[in-house]
């Protein structure tokens, strides 16, 4: 049983928890926040793909046959920062959308297009 | 050519980059010729580009002095050399367009042209992280072009179009995430040659997946194109934009469907899948585009239906199937931009979009309806356009199934007669109450001549389409895409159904009032997510019945 109990599992059970608020919450915060909990579960994902306990950082010449895999760590620093600035980007508009429309519900907004 | 060193590949994504950012400095009116002069120079180097790739094969350029599967690589082979000259071409074309336009400022050109080198930089990349990194960057680049003109749907016509892509980014990166556990390289060529290797076939299943739900979004297949629409139509968008998108960013999400095909396609066998999911794309894009008032949303459901169309040649398993479909992203580049360009100006001419009360733009706009024209017949596939050709290569990799072949009849037909009413906006009375005697304010001479130029170019590359792929495709067999002896068969096959279409919309579709109630319906983000989080599951439940 508790061989399941892994950080990759965490991170998918993490996808899915935030798939799930994507898919079945109206406010537009919480669908931010959503897709912001599946950026990082996949995030957590790659960075355990090839880790083990007992690894060093990637860092310094020494110890190289006990380093940890440097190459998921670069892309994730990557994909940390894409997230940040597009979360940015999307709360920005959620800010000038809630001024116009007044209502952070995507089925009220909709409601208020089609009258 | 032969002497000369193949420039770096960076050169198309930089330049106009570096030329938007120095330009920046200098007034409007420089700054736009800058602008145009740099785009010129990229349409060179990918000419330049192109012949290298033709005459040596793939040009490979590790960025940084890393080797391959550790560093990243530009790679520019045959697929995706014609399409970075297709990217240049219309930018440009898009530029010298809109040169009299006013919401051409300095943001929005600048936004334009960096736009343009990271979609150049899609076409060039061989790995998948870099897929990603490139997908989130144009998605907030076109976020803002979307919402540039501050119309009243702007704002939620955006934060849609963020939301879902950074939504499908999000299963393309665990999709990532995957692809390393199992293969331990994110390269292209390297995914290839190891899916082919594996002796588990159910390891490519997640990761496929995965990636393909988020490829298949941007590129609008079957359940995932409810934000297309909305973004490519969108009022708050300038026409360029939504030519660009239509004609341009779309295409970069087919051809990581291409990428994603030669790299798994094979292992997993998903070629008559996707067959199937590009003819019901097509099906549902004009089924929804005939329902359309709005003559932009006719246009962009009509998108979603050609590229039902472009995946269907692409997954036709035969060479000849394979380059019609990408002739046809090349030829939709080139007419949807065009009317895309045109619609805008019809629709500030008259002041309306509504396609009811568009009448008689021929005697009002004579030239941009005679461009508007051009673009409708290469779009109808009219003999000696280019859409003809394209079509026809696509049929022609079918040609051993008649299942197959009838359902391109049919999509061929729906795409006749959503244009067939397209065109009722070109005749009849241009009505008294807008008929304003003096000479059309929207189109200017310039804008004018330049539509003109791009549908000659939609006419020469139908009239000259030999050459033309001999040029730009590494074709095997050449001989049977001049095939003129089939020219008379092909135009009675074309005229009986134009007659069938035009019929059918005078009797049927003129008065259907069930296509009121189909266009009323308006999807909303979670039932998007629904369907592409529905789309995932099929594909992995498919996966996981078929592949042993």
């Amino acid at each position: 049983m508790m061989e399941y109990v892994t950080i990759q599992n965490a991170s998918l059970v993490l996808f899915f928890v935030g798939l799930y608020g994507v898919l079945f919450h109206r406010n537009i915060i919480r669908t931010i926040i959503s897709v912001n909990v599946m950026d990082v579960a996949a995030i957590l994902f790659l960075i355990t793909v090839n880790a083990r306990p007992d690894q060093l950082p990637p860092v310094g010449p020494e110890h190289a046959a006990r380093m940890a895999d440097p190459l998921p760590q670069a892309l994730m620093i990557t994909a940390i920062v894409i997230g940040i600035s597009v979360t940015a980007v999307s709360i920005t508009l959620f800010i000038g959308l809630f001024r116009k429309y007044g209502t952070s519900d995507w089925q009220k907004i909709i409601h208020r297009l089609t009258r | 050519m032969t002497a000369l060193e193949p420039l770096p590949l960076y050169v198309p994504v930089l330049l106009p980059i570096v030329a938007g950012t120095i330009g920046y400095f200098v007034p409007t009116r420089i700054y736009k010729h800058i602008l145009i002069v740099a785009q010129m120079t990229v349409v060179g180097v990918a000419v330049h580009l192109l012949a290298h790739v033709r005459e040596s094969g793939t040009l490979v350029e590790p960025l940084a002095g890393w080797a391959e599967p550790v560093g990243i690589a530009l790679k520019l082979d045959a697929i995706s050399a014609p399409l970075l000259l297709l990217v240049a071409v219309v930018f440009l074309l898009l530029f010298l367009f809109n040169y009299n336009k006013l919401y051409m400022d300095k943001l929005f050109q600048f936004v334009f042209v960096s736009l343009q080198g990271v979609i150049a930089s899609l076409f060039l990349t061989a790995d998948v992280f870099n897929v990603y990194v490139l997908i989130e960057l144009t998605t907030v680049f076109s976020t803002l072009l979307i919402m540039y003109k501050k119309g009243k749907p702007a704002l939620y016509n955006g934060m849609l179009y963020l939301m879902f892509s950074i939504l499908a980014m999000a299963f393309f990166l665990l999709g990532i995430g995957f692809t390393y556990q199992t293969f331990g390289v994110l390269d292209f060529a390297g995914i290839r040659e190891r899916s082919l290797a594996m002796t588990d076939r159910g390891a490519l299943i997640l990761p496929y997946s995965l990636m393909m739900t988020a490829v298949g979004m941007k590129a609008g297949l079957l359940p995932m194109f409810g934000w297309l629409p909305r973004a490519h139509a969108a009022p708050s968008a300038p026409s360029m934009v939504s030519a660009m998108l239509s004609g341009i960013q779309v295409k970069a999400g087919i051809y990581l469907f291409i990428r994603m095909q030669l790299m798994f396609g094979e292992a997993l066998g998903t070629r008559q899948l996707f067959l199937v999911v590009g003819i019901l794309t097509a099906v549902a894009g004009f089924v929804l585009a005939i329902c359309q008032r709005d003559i932009k949303l006719i246009l962009a459901y009509s998108t979603v239906s050609q590229i039902g169309l472009i995946v269907i040649g692409l997954t036709s398993g035969s060479e000849i199937g394979f380059w019609g479909g990408i002739y046809h992203i090349i030829n939709h580049a080139v007419f949807k931009a065009l009317l895309f360009l045109t619609a805008g100006l019809i629709a500030k001419e008259y002041g309306t979009r509504d396609i009811a009360m568009i009448r008689g733009t021929v005697r009002r706009m004579p030239v941009v309806t005679v461009a508007a024209m051009l673009a409708v017949l290469g779009m109808a596939g009219a003999p000696f356009f280019n859409g003809s050709i394209s079509k026809y290569l696509i049929e022609s990799g079918l040609s051993g199934d008649v299942r197959w072949q009838a359902a391109i009849y049919v999509v061929n037909f729906g795409t006749m007669l959503t244009f067939t009413r397209y065109a009722t906006i070109f005749f009849g009375d241009p009505g008294e109450a807008r008929r304003s005697g003096e000479a059309s304010r929207a189109a200017d001479g310039w804008t004018a001549t330049v539509a003109l130029v791009f549908g000659l170019i939609i006419l020469a590359s139908g009239v000259a389409a030999g050459p033309l792929m001999r040029v730009l495709f590494p074709v095997a067999d050449p001989g049977l895409l001049a095939s003129g002896a089939s020219a008379i068969g092909k135009t009675l096959v074309f005229a009986a159904t134009f007659a069938a279409a035009i019929a059918t919309y005078l009797l049927v579709v003129r008065r259907a009032a069930v296509l009121d109630r189909i266009r009323g319906v308006s999807v909303s983000f979670n039932a998007m997510a629904m369907m592409m989080t529905g789309f995932f599951a099929f594909l992995l439940f498919y996966l996981l019945v078929t592949v042993q």
